[in-house]
């Protein structure tokens, strides 16, 4: 069963029998694959931080939550429950619009990125929607959390979140900047910037994904493990937690925030969590892929591998988190700029250089099958940049 | 319809966005509608078919120009302590400029559609030709980019480094 058919079920069980044409029906569909979102969302975020309130335990030798439900699952629930019943404050000198605006506009673009990313194999229909400029989707939405921050942080009247919402708007916006220089690694070997054409251009072999595979070797590698740096800078991980440095901030831009509202921030901080480590398999580990051939990757065994991977890399950042010490804001900055941003350089022009001369087996493949009269002449007779059109036209 | 809808929808917002922009007295407000206004205009690029140029839009306008605003509002808001309030003294010469300029893109607009509607069918426009067999504009848009607007775009770039040495050069003689 597809996305889409899970929710026409829903749709008909609701008393709606939708047929695809009509424009209501469709806006009744977009709403539940919404809420379906939602749900994953909640869901996943739940999970995620039991998981990660038991492992940290067990990396500082605690035991973590005991005693809410069997071995402690219900307490996040009971947590989530607990501060939606919080009294919810506003302090007399903050802004009322903005300081109420900002929780919405950290956690919408929290919510939004997931529309683009496949859960599975998108044949499957385990994604919403397969934008064909999916990446620049994702990494446009994400740019856009930094507002809600520096809202938030300006909105409270308050100088520890304002100072935390400056530092984290500096650091945000320092490392989108090595991200997207990264970002276009993957997009360069794919030939395209919809998500499931970047997992398809990647081998079955796991030495054939983007993190790993040795024909572009130094490069890839490289912009992997720039991205996980970056990551974690930009979900405000534990080595770049400055913007709520609880030792100097207090909480950083969301100490006047309490209840309902401070639980959105919290949702939207682990939500974001989750959705850079599902970016980074789709980018980097081959996606929906199972990294030998012999094993089954289809229908809903891509979901499998999807969420494997993605747990995977969810526990690593658990890991670092547990385990890094905080780092100082001028280190930051220098890592960002100094370090990171070079390498980024370093790894598109790497790439690119190396596209250009010789294609890789997938895009050789492609270029097979790309049908050439699909240019006008005018562009066949040229060589040079024209080849992007005849390899990248429509097979 | 639902296209019908949809623009109004964001012409409103953007609309009233803008005058919320020029009239507001409080300036974070008015960078805050200001993100609403860029975010309008995206949808409308979408609306066209130009996502490509929404997403880049809203990475840049909102992602990243509108975040310098607000941190500039910020530092010189909160820090200095001063609350800075917007009296603009000459609202009615910026309701004429603001009345000519509309004047001026509406009369070019409806020329201009009278002119295109003479003679859509006889030339076809390589660009149109290069858009019907892609599956997505993107890739029209870096073909172009690349081949017939190389000079510009280069020029652009270049141009974007000067000012950005120029802005460092400037930072440095001030400390």
């Amino acid at each position: 069963m597809t996305l889409t058919e899970i929710s026409r079920a829903i749709a008909r069980f609701l008393g709606f029998d939708p047929p695809t044409d009509q424009a209501a029906a469709q806006v009744i569909l977009a709403l539940i694959d919404a809420l379906l979102i939602f749900g994953f969302l909640m869901l996943g975020v739940l999970v995620l931080i039991y998981v990660f309130r038991k492992i940290v335990g067990f990396i500082q030798a605690r035991l973590g939550p005991r005693y809410t439900g069997p071995r402690g699952i219900l307490q996040t629930l009971a947590d989530a429950l607990k501060l939606l019943r919080k009294e919810d404050i506003i302090p007399r000198a903050a802004d009322r619009i903005a300081f109420n605006l900002a929780p919405l506009m950290v956690f919408l673009p929290a919510y939004l990125v997931y529309i683009v990313i496949p859960f599975g194999d998108p044949e499957t229909g385990l994604v919403v929607r397969d934008l064909n400029v999916g990446v620049l989707y994702l990494l446009s939405i994400s740019s856009v959390t930094v507002i809600g921050i520096v809202t938030a942080g300006w909105a409270s009247a308050n100088k520890w979140s304002l100072l935390g919402g400056m530092r984290s708007g500096a650091q945000l916006i320092s490392y989108e900047v090595p991200m997207t220089l990264v970002f276009a690694v993957p997009v360069l070997l794919a030939g395209s910037l919809r998500l499931s054409d970047i997992v398809r251009a990647q081998g079955e072999f796991f030495w054939q994904w983007n993190a790993f595979r040795l024909d572009f070797f130094p490069f890839t590698l490289l912009a992997f493990i720039t991205f996980l740096i970056c990551a974690l800078a930009e979900t405000n991980q534990t080595p770049f937690d400055l913007p709520e440095a609880e030792s100097e901030l207090v909480a950083g831009f969301h100490v006047e925030y309490s209840g309902f509202k401070f639980a959105i921030f919290f949702l939207a901080e682990f939500g974001n969590t989750i959705a850079i480590s599902a970016i980074a398999t789709h980018l980097f580990l081959g996606g929906w892929k199972a990294p030998f051939p012999f094993l089954p990757d289809s229908g809903f065994w891509s979901l499998g591998w999807f969420f494997f991977k993605v747990s995977l890399l969810v526990l690593l950042i658990i890991w670092i988190r547990g385990t890094l010490l905080r780092v100082r804001i001028d280190q930051v900055m220098e890592l960002g700029w100094k370090v990171l941003l070079p390498i980024g350089l370093i790894c598109v022009t790497g790439v690119g250089l190396l596209v250009s001369i010789r294609p890789s087996p997938t895009e050789q493949a492609k270029q097979k099958v790309a049908v050439v009269s699909e240019c006008p002449v005018s562009l066949q007779k040229d060589d040079g940049p024209f080849r992007w059109c005849r390899t990248h036209g429509r097979t | 319809m639902g296209e019908v809808i949809a623009f109004y929808i964001l012409a409103l917002i953007i609309v009233l966005g803008a005058l919320a922009v020029v009239t507001g007295r409080n300036l974070f407000h008015c960078g805050l509608s200001l993100a609403a206004v860029l975010l309008a205009v995206a949808g409308l690029f979408i609306l066209n078919g130009a996502e490509f140029l929404a997403w880049v839009q809203v990475l840049i306008y909102v992602g990243a120009v509108l975040v310098i605003i607000l941190y500039a509002i910020m530092l010189s808001e909160n820090i200095t302590g001063e609350r800075i309030l917007l009296i603009s003294q000459n609202r009615g010469v910026g309701f004429a400029a603001a009345t000519l300029v509309f004047a001026l893109i509406a009369f070019l607009g409806i020329s201009l559609s009278g002119l295109l509607a003479g003679h859509t069918s006889s030339v076809k426009d390589p660009v149109l030709a290069l858009l019907e067999g892609a599956d997505s504009n993107v890739i029209v848009f870096g073909t172009l980019l690349l081949t017939r607007y190389i000079l510009p775009f280069e020029f652009a770039s270049v141009f974007l480094v000067i000012a950005l040495i120029g802005a460092l050069v400037i930072a440095r003689t001030a400390e």
